[in-house]
């Protein structure tokens, strides 16, 4: 009944429209918030534009871990262990600046971090077949253990121009920094997840693991990678927070792999894998900076704030949700 | 004399303006097997998911022991006493056997709060008793084999009084003894008046089993006859349209056996499955491996794809030898594998993004995969197998059986493979898609590309192979010419060692 000469023009044009609302949800959901908190807020600051850099600046480092993250959970997996892992490579990498190795040594140190975290994770997860979420909750509370105990939790302070420079709370031109590098992830996520092979590779060992394997494709190579990814992803947000904070602490990140897996999830990716968009986890993230953002300027306490971003995500989320087939 | 125990008339059913059923109708007797056959598409699933609430009718009657009823949800039309046996079980494999037949009806204690287990545990033992099968009410269902999952969704249906049972090509995955038991079963139901609707696309087997027979084409019923009134031709006619030809017939093809074998197997071995198999196939030489499910057959073709381990022997490729999955692949091995659902395609995907799968390196100009290639590639196999769909980007879940066959098929003849391995290609596929896939196969072998073929429907296994290695326990026990083989039966005995 469905043949190429005849392409029901009708029933495809109905098909776009529901796609189309489900799988925007979160652009949707960004222009209504934003929209509500002009309207209530602006005259109180929401709209003015330190404002709105101050979103973007905030926003950034959970915008890099969402987008590392977008390729893990596109695998059929997830990484919990990325917000400790933040802390970890933060205070690495202030660790050998102040010891004298300079901003690239503490960039690669930091790094380094997160490459370790990730092989790990990938070792586990692949060699052993231990699944993903134990693996990573194991490794989220074994790596905040190493945070608190490298410098019995005090702070590490340290200067060095460039990384105040390349990670600091600065502008190039008007724009802050930290938001300049989320946008650059985000794009470099986007070419590489939607235009390259190893794109198609992560989402196809997402979407069915073993079609993939018979497709001849290295499906526990290409989850390692994914694990490596959220690990520097996260090492990198870890660097950002300790440029926006001046110090390196042993807290950063805590709460950071929920706050991205709701990013991820309100961005349209499927949380069993196969389908992922970076643009739309950049634009969920950025949702919730600006609920955040926002619930702070009409004068909620943190328990309301709580309460109101938690039940917007769920009612995205239930409103993105795919019709059941 | 027989009493119709339900009446489907003139039942339309449309998706999004896209009319699926268009007035069929269908009657069941007490007490009959009744083949429901058809084309994937022709609506037979769509008229049964009516019939057990899945789907609300937008027209038409359903009358059960004559009187209406439509029923807005499936436990509706269980109360009323119909059971559907899916394609892929229902049943929870971490559950045991007692509790997955009464999920949601457990026998319960005086205060209706707590369950009575081993009240539960006797009534399950029971039902399996009846019908002469011992499975122990207190196994885990994921312990058993696909052969007794089945009866325990029947059991299921039975301990709910079910009266109506449609079992949605039940042999699919079954293994002879199995079937055998299968039918046994059949006939021990069709004994307590239950009537049971019989989807299937094996026509040997609707001949065996069905006492009646409804061909559907195009949403409407086209014939209903008595199974022995009714000859396969008129059969495959009304399924296809007169256009049709069957083409399951042998054709005898020349192949040069004095060329060089493009794969060679050679005292292969895989721990508990395979034994000491050798064998060579020519370029352009159709191999059929026939045996029985277990026998070995999928191992054996596994190995030559690298993605099983071997334990010994070797496999080549031209003279080359293949240690790895992607040693196969790159020599120009492709395998269409059992199970295509979950082996052969990413559903969620589109048909172009499945195809260019294992091809991702063509597709890949300067780092980045090329979509425009991909989609002229798409349309081109489209064109050639065709293909029934909406274009290159449309999901695979949404097409049919054969046509999901066609895209797994695709992704190998985008490499223009030199050796061709299918796995069962054929489950599941409608008639008119078997022949059209039976014709390609043919097609491809008489370009250069040799062909191995598993197939469990001897019938197809016959019509496409050259020669036949006869597996049985895991070794070859026979390498027999296609001409020198008689008859369908000669094949069925020579398999079972």
């Amino acid at each position: 009944m469905q043949s190429k000469a005849d392409p029901m023009p009708q029933e495809r044009s109905f098909n776009l429209g529901r796609i189309n609302w489900r799988e925007n949800i979160v652009y949707i959901c960004f222009a209504g918030v934003l929209l509500f908190f002009a309207v209530t807020i602006g005259d109180k600051g929401f709209l003015t534009v330190s404002n709105l850099f101050n979103i973007a600046r905030t926003t950034a480092m959970i915008a890099v871990i969402s987008i590392a993250m977008t390729f893990i959970i596109s695998s059929g997996e997830l990484d919990l262990s990325v917000g400790s892992t933040a802390a970890l490579a933060a205070l690495v990498s202030a660790l050998a600046i102040q010891a004298g190795y300079g901003f690239l040594g503490g960039l690669i140190a930091g790094l380094l971090c997160g490459v370790a975290v990730g092989l790990v994770n990938g070792f586990f997860v692949t060699a052993l077949s231990i699944p993903s979420f134990l693996v990573t909750l194991g490794m989220m509370q074994l790596v905040r253990g190493i945070d608190m105990r490298i410098t019995y939790t005090n702070p590490v302070p340290f200067r060095n121009a460039t990384f105040d420079m390349v990670f600091g709370p600065g502008t190039i031109g008007v724009v802050p920094t930290l938001f300049l590098w989320a946008v650059a992830v985000a794009i470099l996520g986007h070419v590489v997840l939607r235009y390259t092979p190893f794109g198609r590779q992560v989402l196809a060992t997402g979407g069915n693991r073993e079609a993939a394997r018979y497709s001849g494709i290295n499906t526990k190579r290409v989850k390692i990678i994914c694990f490596l990814i959220t690990g520097v992803g996260a090492a990198l947000a870890g660097m950002l927070w300790t440029g926006m904070m001046g110090t390196a602490r042993y807290n950063f990140g805590e709460g950071a792999e929920l706050a991205a897996i709701a990013a991820v999830i309100l961005g349209g990716t499927s949380l069993f894998g196969g389908k992922g968009t970076i643009i739309g986890t950049f634009v969920g993230a950025l949702l919730i900076g600006t609920i955040n953002n926002g619930l702070i300027i009409m004068g909620l306490d943190v328990s309301e704030q709580m309460m109101v971003a938690g039940a917007i995500i769920v009612l995205a989320v239930a409103f993105g949700k795919k019709p059941s087939r | 004399m027989s009493t119709d125990v339900l009446t489907m008339r003139d039942i339309n059913k449309a998706f999004n303006g896209n009319p699926v059923l268009r007035h069929a109708g269908f009657t069941l007797r007490k007490g009959e097997c009744h083949a429901l056959m058809g084309e994937n598409g022709a609506g037979k699933s769509t008229l049964m998911k009516i019939l057990t609430g899945v789907y609300q009718r937008d027209a038409g009657t359903v009358q059960i022991d004559g009187k209406d009823v439509s029923f807005a949800a499936p436990r509706d039309a269980e109360a009323a006493g119909n059971a559907m046996i899916f394609q892929e079980f229902s049943l929870i494999p971490t559950l045991t056997v007692a509790q997955n037949i009464f999920l949601g009806h457990e026998p319960k204690r005086g205060n209706n709060i707590f369950i009575r287990d081993a009240e539960m545990i006797r009534r399950a033992h029971d039902i399996l008793q009846e019908f002469g099968e011992n499975i122990d009410p207190r196994a885990r269902v994921e312990d058993l084999s696909v052969g007794a999952k089945q009866m325990v969704e029947i059991a299921k249906a039975l301990s709910k009084n079910a009266r109506i049972i449609v079992m949605d090509e039940p042999t699919a995955s079954l293994s002879e003894s199995e079937v055998e038991t299968l039918f046994r079963l059949v006939n021990q139901l069709k004994t307590q008046s239950i009537s049971i609707v019989y989807i299937s696309h094996r026509m040997a087997e609707i001949y065996q089993i069905c006492d009646r027979i409804t061909a559907m084409r195009d949403g409407r019923d086209m014939l209903t006859a008595n199974t022995s009134d009714v000859t396969m031709e008129e059969l495959i006619r009304a399924m296809l349209g007169s256009d049709s030809t069957a083409a399951l017939d042998w054709v005898a093809r020349d192949v040069d056996m004095t060329a060089a074998p493009v794969l060679e197997v050679e005292n292969l071995q895989v721990n508990g499955y395979v034994d000491d198999v050798s064998f060579a196939v020519r370029p352009g030489e159709i191999l059929g491996l026939a045996g029985l499910t277990g026998s070995g057959r999928t191992e054996i073709v596994e190995a030559i794809f690298g993605i099983r381990q071997i334990d010994g022997g070797s496999v080549r490729i031209d003279g080359q030898p293949v240690r790895s999955n992607r040693d196969a692949i790159e020599a120009g091995v492709g395998l269409v594998p059992e199970d295509r659902r979950t082996q052969g395609l990413v559903l969620d995907h589109s048909l172009r993004d499945n195809v260019i799968l294992p091809n991702l390196a063509r597709f890949t100009r300067n780092l980045f995969v090329g979509d425009k290639t991909a989609r002229a590639a798409s349309d081109r196999h489209i064109a050639d197998l065709k293909i029934k769909c909406e274009g290159p980007d449309q999901e695979v879940y949404l097409l049919s059986g054969g046509n999901q066959q066609k895209i797994v098929l695709a992704k190998w003849l985008e490499r223009k493979p030199k050796v061709l391995i299918l796995d069962e290609p054929t489950i599941g596929v409608d008639i008119g898609a078997k022949s059209e896939l039976v014709r390609k196969v043919r097609e491809i072998a008489d370009a250069g590309t040799a062909v191995v073929v598993i197939s469990s429907e001897f019938e197809e296994l016959l019509a496409i192979s050259d020669r036949l290695l006869i597996i049985y326990d895991g070794s070859v026990i026979g390498n027999i010419n296609r001409k020198n083989v008689q008859s369908e039966e000669a094949l069925h005995h020579a398999v079972q060692g």
